[in-house]
């Protein structure tokens, strides 16, 4: 039986399977070791970094998975996933980047929980100095801070 | 022998077309369901594997496999699913449309280039 088909998965069981998620993406596709640091809760579903992406899920879960991310840590890690110099990368790159590995840290956390019942939009992602993009919500949110090389990744679930 | 990778992500097809490049195969690229088939129309003949998102904007992976499994002109294509959908009940619906292969994100780069000898008849590297 899938998970979500005999009763609701635990929204613990999904931030965990998100964290899953987020180090698998990052060592599959970009040869990057991402190691979480530390979990918070906020009060709101905030991308406030210089680039970010999110996905929203449906169904019999709903709610957002989003990540935030300087802009030099999100250039580096779509330069190794696309195997091109990161000056290399345009604006476009970059939110192309950045929203795919959303599409693929939604869709890990769904496989990871078992959530088959649920379906991840196609991605949005934001790109530019100054970004602030807030979405209110009275799902549980919380932030996860994960290390990447020389830099920090942030994850947000609203779920 | 060509390679065609539909996926509305310009950095899956830059992977994908990377790993091509690394097996010796020149790739073809189309954002969409619909680009991709107006791209087997002039290529057919020598593309030897069409890699298939599920999840794009207009037609949705799954009708492009069965526009491609329709058309006898190119029916005789390998297909692989290339998808975040790694439930049992989406490749069963691949497989039953026709696809040959079923390769989830995230990949390393070693897998996917193991897929791709796999459906190109050359085993795994």
């Amino acid at each position: 039986m899938d998970a979500d088909q005999g009763g609701t998965v635990h929204v613990e069981e999904i931030f965990n399977a998100l964290q899953v998620a987020v180090v698998d993406v990052l060592a599959r596709m970009a040869m990057t070791e991402a190691v979480f640091v530390h979990r918070e809760k906020l009060p709101r579903f905030r991308l406030d970094q210089e680039a970010g992406g999110m996905v929203r899920l449906t169904g019999s879960q709903e709610g957002m998975i989003g990540i935030t991310s300087p802009l030099g840590v999100v250039r580096e890690i779509v330069s190794r996933i696309v195997s091109l110099p990161a000056d290399q990368l345009t604006g476009e790159d970059l939110m192309d980047g950045i929203a795919e590995l959303a599409n693929m840290i939604g869709g890990g956390t769904k496989s990871n929980a078992g959530l088959t019942n649920v379906k991840v939009s196609t991605p949005m992602a934001m790109v530019g100095k100054e970004l602030l993009a807030e979405w209110k919500t009275d799902r549980h949110t919380e932030r996860f801070v994960f290390q990447v090389d020389d830099g920090v990744l942030y994850v947000l679930a609203a779920l | 022998m060509k390679l065609l990778t539909i996926d509305d992500s310009r950095t899956i097809r830059r992977v994908i077309s990377g790993i091509g490049a690394m097996l010796g195969y020149e790739v073809l690229e189309a954002e969409n369901g619909e680009a991709g088939l107006k791209v087997l129309e002039q290529f057919a003949h020598e593309v030897g594997l069409v890699l298939l998102d599920w999840n794009m904007p207009g037609m949705i992976g799954l009708d492009v496999l069965k526009a491609i499994k329709a058309d006898r002109r190119w029916q005789h294509i390998p297909v692989m699913m290339v998808t975040t959908e790694g439930e049992k009940d989406y490749i069963v619906k691949s497989i039953q449309a026709g696809a040959c292969h079923y390769q989830t994100k995230p990949f390393t780069q070693e897998e996917m280039a193991t897929r791709i000898m796999e459906a190109m008849g050359m085993g795994g590297v």
